[in-house]
């Protein structure tokens, strides 16, 4: 195995900085390649690294109040110049753009999440260029940061195309009131992985250069025959709108009455019959319990440890506590699906992805308090800033979303999309599986639409000094 | 008994423009719900998958010469093509009618044209070399059926009052009932399943030698004295991916690949790949009968033809969800067996399938736009046919009636 080069690769690669709840996500564009050159040198030295944090004098590790990662669009790489052999060394789908007519169809990118109506990056990808992610550990710290990198832009005479700002909610709970970002994989030889990480994965599937899940090199772009991939990656951005009233009055439409079937049901009151019900959407109680452990009511004794580390197979097959359908179960099905438990593992460890990215706008219900009583919608803008890292996003990302979440027949299904991701139309339904008869809800609307997005290059600081070469 | 029929004809020089633009309008409308007007597939009750796809041809300046059809249907060969002649003789006349030799007297005399169509489709067309099924001995109307049954079991289900009339009524009169003693049959079936199985290995053995002897003996010597294949000529330089390749896919549940790979020269390889083709078609006819082949359970039907006297081999797949997780999955599950098969084709992995991205990309060169795809049943996977057959069979018609008259 060889080891990373922990300080040629980005730092948002091997750390989600957890610590650093403020973040704000920019969007610029590159006016010709000289003023991009020259401003890209200007701002690689500022660039974190996923070298160890320094520590003090006691032993305790100095965390750093912000970090600053920096991504590069096809039409960004263009813009800078690289010629046309380089720039066709890039996947197809990194070239194409997340914005391609057949990619938004597969990712469930239509009607009212069609490119043609996202805030950024749907109309015109060709003007977008970089996404600089700012993190704070506190908004005027976040403040403070973005003024002084729109001073640099600006002195080279880049400009903001759009920008949107993140803040971690209270408890790291994402708008519906559930906690995110707990399943993450652990990269092999990597720093700072999440305490809750499970399974171990090979550093290539996340970072070029390194051997992948197959045993092979990823494939990597080439500059006038240097790798400028190697300690490298790729993010995706997707900006998701929530619709936190559709989603819990849909919940409140839907609740189990006092004639349920279901005797473990009846014993519930109406308000904890409805976060059941969110509940078996999403895969996890509000607090992050996985529903493997706890099928009826969420059980405090079950530590943050454990949210991770759990499987399918013996435990629950069928889906009786967690729904095949479920948004954490499609995310990763773990040992699941079929022939056998090592092969679903070896498949399901070929289609993973690291997220990064917080919250946006103000929660609509306190989160704390579930279910929310007589929501309505505010029509303020909330949902989440969506970002994931992969060395391969057609294989890992794309997959993800076409071949779990919107897939009707995931996992023997018929037409159960992803509740949560899924491009729902009103057409689909959710199948909660129990004993002794099934609970169907049909006609399930989509409550997470899509505002914005790009695919970005997250070159090393070697492949930042090479495209900044003049 | 589900049969498959391959057939490449000559295009008509002059009429590859008229063809490509019938057959996509065809295929971009394959249900007849719109602007096709040709064809209504649907009616068809033999048919299970059919395509049409137009192979191009660099020896000739990259004009499409070839028209490939491909169809799975039930029952002879005879009876399969009538329907399409009784249901579609004008769209036989609009499609076959742009390759050469297509007979032409279909209105004077009906069953003289039925007897030279199929002559005509029999003439151009190719054994499969290997071949797999999901759900064996299917017939059309019965998976039509079993599809219908489980949806209104499943809306039957939906309601409320039935789900708890199941749940708690039902559910109290099942709890009474007997739980069956183990019959002499469960108790002997360590035995049965061991002489079942041992007949099953026997059949194997037998059908295996009667194979080698018909790939490598009898076929060869028939083909020398009988039924030359005509040679096509066939010369594909796949250097770039076909423009247009996935403008028909996912657009339903299943999806299609046709792959035209050259197969070297020498008699080594002549044996190579017919020995890795019969050792496929043997595992899939004797032991992978149970949906999926090698672990991958998203194949409704598939063969391998070889095709142009033993100059390229073709593959044809009706397979469920997209085209990435498909070739994933032949990576993932099925690397070993393709690499035989497709070891000795241009810019093949070194490494083999496993590679994962080149093998995807040599795929994907050489891979055949399909002008129309059809399904029978477009909604379904073969784990949805599967279980839905289960919960048929089940229940079988005449024994709950007669259960239900004792009431």
């Amino acid at each position: 195995m060889a080891q990373p080069q922990l300080n040629d690769i980005q730092g948002l690669i091997m750390s989600g900085y957890a610590h650093l709840g403020h973040g704000a996500y920019i969007f610029l564009t590159i006016p010709d390649a000289t003023s991009g050159k020259t401003w890209l040198r200007a701002v690689t030295p500022m660039i974190s690294t996923s070298q160890e944090w320094p520590k003090d004098a006691n032993g305790n590790t100095i965390k750093p109040s912000t970090s600053l990662t920096i991504g590069l669009s096809h039409y960004g790489l263009t813009a800078l110049g690289l010629n046309k052999a380089a720039l066709d060394s890039f996947p197809y789908e990194f070239r194409e753009g997340i914005t391609e007519r057949q990619r938004a169809r597969i990712l469930g990118d239509v009607a009212e999440s069609a490119p043609k109506h996202w805030e950024i990056g749907g109309r015109d990808p060709e003007n977008l260029h970089v996404i600089l992610v700012l993190l704070a550990d506190s908004a005027e710290r976040r403040e403070a940061f973005r003024q002084q990198q729109q001073t640099l832009w600006e002195q080279h005479g880049l400009t903001l195309y759009g920008s949107v700002d993140g803040d971690k909610l209270s408890d790291s709970r994402e708008h519906f009131g559930f906690l995110d970002g707990v399943s993450q994989p652990k990269i092999e030889g990597g720093v700072r992985n999440p305490k809750a990480a499970e399974p171990t994965i090979k550093t290539g599937e996340f970072i070029l250069g390194y051997e992948n899940e197959y045993g092979q090199l990823p494939d990597s772009p080439q500059l006038d025959g240097r790798d400028l991939g190697k300690n490298g990656s790729y993010m995706v951005f997707r900006k998701l709108y929530q619709d936190v009233a559709a989603f819990w009055n849909y919940m409140k439409a839907n609740v189990p009455s006092d004639e349920d079937s279901q005797a473990q049901i009846r014993a519930l009151s109406d308000d904890d019959r409805q976060v059941w019900l969110a509940a078996k959407m999403v895969g996890r109680w509000p607090r992050g319990t996985p529903l493997v452990f706890a099928p009826f009511k969420d059980d405090p004794s079950i530590p943050f440890e454990k949210f991770n580390t759990f499987y399918f197979r013996e435990r629950d097959p069928h889906g009786q506590f967690m729904p095949l359908g479920s948004h954490v179960r499609r995310s990763n099905p773990r040992d699941s699906l079929p022939p056998n438990k090592q092969e679903a593992l070896k498949m399901a460890d070929r289609h993973l992805i690291i997220r990064r990215g917080l919250p946006y706008g103000t929660p609509l219900i306190p989160l704390d308090q579930l279910p929310p009583r007589d929501v309505q919608d505010d029509g303020a803008d909330r949902g989440l800033v969506f970002l994931c890292i992969n060395a391969n996003i057609k294989r890992q990302f794309e997959f993800i979303q076409q071949t779990w979440a919107n897939n009707r027949k995931f996992h023997g299904l018929y037409n159960d999309k992803d509740p949560i991701l899924g491009d729902n139309d009103k057409t689909g339904s959710m199948t909660i599986p129990r004993d002794p008869v099934r609970l169907r809800l049909n006609n399930v609307p989509r409550f997470v639409q899509v505002r914005g997005g790009g695919y970005f290059f997250l070159p090393s600081i070697t492949a930042l000094k090479l495209l900044s070469a003049p | 008994m589900q049969n498959t029929l391959t057939v490449i004809a000559r295009i008509k020089p002059g009429d590859a423009g008229r063809l490509e633009e019938l057959l996509d309008l065809i295929g971009q409308d394959i249900r007849g719900k719109d602007r096709n007007i040709y064809l209504k597939l649907e009616d068809f009750e033999t048919l299970h998958f059919c395509r049409w796809v137009m192979i191009p041809n660099d020896g000739n300046g990259g004009q499409k010469e070839f028209l490939l059809f491909v169809s799975y249907y039930d029952g002879g060969l005879r009876a399969h093509l009538d329907e399409f002649v009784d249901r579609a003789g004008e769209a036989m006349d609009l499609i076959w009618g742009g390759c050469v030799g297509y007979p032409l007297t279909r209105t004077a005399n009906p069953e003289r044209f039925k007897r030279d169509f199929y002559r005509f489709i029999f003439r151009h067309s190719y054994d499969f070399e290997a071949r797999h099924i999901g759900y064996h001995n299917e017939r059309v109307v019965n998976v039509r059926r079993y599809i219908n049954m489980r949806e209104k079991l499943q809306s039957f289900l939906d309601l409320r009052q039935v789900e708890k009339f199941l749940a708690e009524d039902l559910k109290s009169i099942v709890d009474l009932l007997p739980i069956k003693p183990r019959a002499l049959a469960d108790r002997l079936r360590p035995i049965t399943s061991f002489v079942a199985g041992l007949l099953r290995f026997i059949v194997f053995l037998l059908d295996f030698v009667w194979n080698l002897l018909f790939v490598f003996i009898i076929r060869p010597i028939r083909r020398t004295v009988q039924r030359r294949e005509p040679r096509l000529n066939l010369q594909l330089n796949w250097q770039t991916i076909q423009p247009g390749i996935d403008d028909i896919e996912d657009l339903v549940t299943q999806n299609q690949l046709t792959v035209i790979s050259r197969i070297k020269p020498g008699i080594r390889e002549w044996f190579r790949v017919r020995f890795a083709l019969l050792l496929i078609n043997m595992i899939a006819k004797h032991f992978q009968t149970k949906g999926s082949l090698g672990g991958i359970p998203t194949i409704h039907f598939a063969h391998w033809s070889i095709i142009d006297r033993g100059r390229w081999l073709l593959f044809i797949s009706n397979y469920d969800g997209s085209w990435d997780s498909y070739i994933g999955d032949f990576s993932d599950k099925a690397a070993p067996g393709l690499d035989l098969v497709w070891r000795s084709a241009p810019d093949y992995p070194a490494k083999g399938a496993i590679d994962l991205e080149p093998f995807k990309k040599v795929i994907r060169l050489n891979q055949v736009k399909t002008q129309a795809f059809y399904s029978a049943y477009p909604n379904s996977t073969v784990i949805n046919i599967l279980n839905d057959r289960a919960l048929t069979r089940a229940l079988d018609r005449d024994s709950v009636q007669a259960w239900l008259r004792r009431l």
